[in-house]
């Protein structure tokens, strides 16, 4: 499965929460990201996630979106490396940053919503 | 008009050294071989040609070096541009939160490309200096987007929505380590640069 931030969100992410204005975080992992996380699960396949193409991505934009699947979807950060690929040609070293953000949010999470 | 200018100037220049010619020739302490020297003058000739054929290699790779030298330059004045900008935006009072990672996307995917390519032209770029440079935009990212939690005093960093996008706004202390930031990573740049201008192929 493929999802392209930028096609199937917005070219302009923007701050951390939705109060704080629209392309939030946490309207792209509330709206977009943790339904299709759930669907690829359910089909047994990898999602990957295209980061190209936006005008650029805040740190709280991605700690939100990411981060918050372990946060607030309580996805194990280890079934996340499993099920998602993130992809970029722009911006490579957003792949390791990503990673260690969806790691610093609790690489213990209980995961009982997602079992 | 320009051929014809050219062309008296090379006519005058015939002639003032024809000129010269005859009145050294004419001078009583001088006396005009008549007889020409054959050996002399192929040695003469065959040592012009000589000194022609050396020197134009050497010549033609300083020329050569002193492009690529001003093509890298040219693409570091592209980073240390951005930089400039990024300076403007850290001055505004509030700045557009998309505005500001736009500008870190450009500066630091403009320093990785400067690197690939002045690598290409054999003006390859210390790693040192490279490491340094990446982790600084990658800070500055941090320092100019990343929002505090919801509940911490004197938060440095403020987002709201205004006008349908999300404004930010910076608390002094947190300029002040923008601007420092941007001011080592100008600093780091300008070694790039003299390491440039002081490498020869």
């Amino acid at each position: 499965m493929n999802l392209s931030i930028a096609g199937a969100f917005s070219r302009t992410p923007g701050a951390r929460s939705i109060e704080e204005g629209p392309f939030s975080g946490e309207a792209f992992r509330r709206d977009v990201l943790a339904p299709a996380v759930r669907r690829a699960r359910e089909r047994g396949e990898a999602l990957v996630v295209d980061l190209d193409g936006t005008a650029g991505y805040g740190t709280s934009f991605l700690r939100e979106a990411f981060g918050g699947l372990v946060r607030h979807d309580e996805i194990p950060a280890d079934a996340l490396g499993r099920l998602l690929v993130l992809k970029s040609e722009e911006e490579p070293y957003l792949i390791q940053d990503i990673a260690s953000y969806m790691n610093d949010a609790g690489p213990d999470a209980r995961g009982e919503r997602w079992r | 008009m320009s051929a014809l200018a050219s062309a008296a100037k090379y006519g005058i220049a015939l002639g003032a050294g024809f000129l010269l010619g005859k009145t050294v020739a004419d001078v009583p302490y001088f006396a005009l071989e008549r007889e020409v020297d054959l050996f002399g003058g192929w040695t003469l000739l065959l040592t012009a040609v000589i000194s022609i054929i050396l020197f134009r290699p050497f010549e033609k790779a300083k020329y050569s070096d002193q492009l690529r030298k001003n093509a890298v330059m040219g693409r570091l004045e592209e980073c240390l541009a951005l930089i400039r900008l990024l300076e403007e935006l850290c001055a505004r009072q509030e700045f557009a939160l998309p505005e500001a990672t736009g500008l870190v996307k450009r500066a630091r995917r403009t320093f990785i490309s400067f690197v690939g390519f002045a690598g290409n032209l054999g003006h390859p770029v210390d790693v040192r200096l490279q490491d340094r440079t990446v982790v600084s935009y990658a800070r500055l990212r941090d320092l100019l987007t990343e929002q505090p939690f919801p509940d911490e005093p004197d938060p440095p960093l403020l987002v709201r929505p205004l006008n349908g996008v999300p404004f930010v706004t910076l608390s002094k202390d947190r300029r002040i380590q923008v601007e420092l930031l941007l001011d080592e990573t100008r600093e780091t740049l300008y070694l790039v640069q003299q390491n440039v201008i002081l490498t020869t192929r």
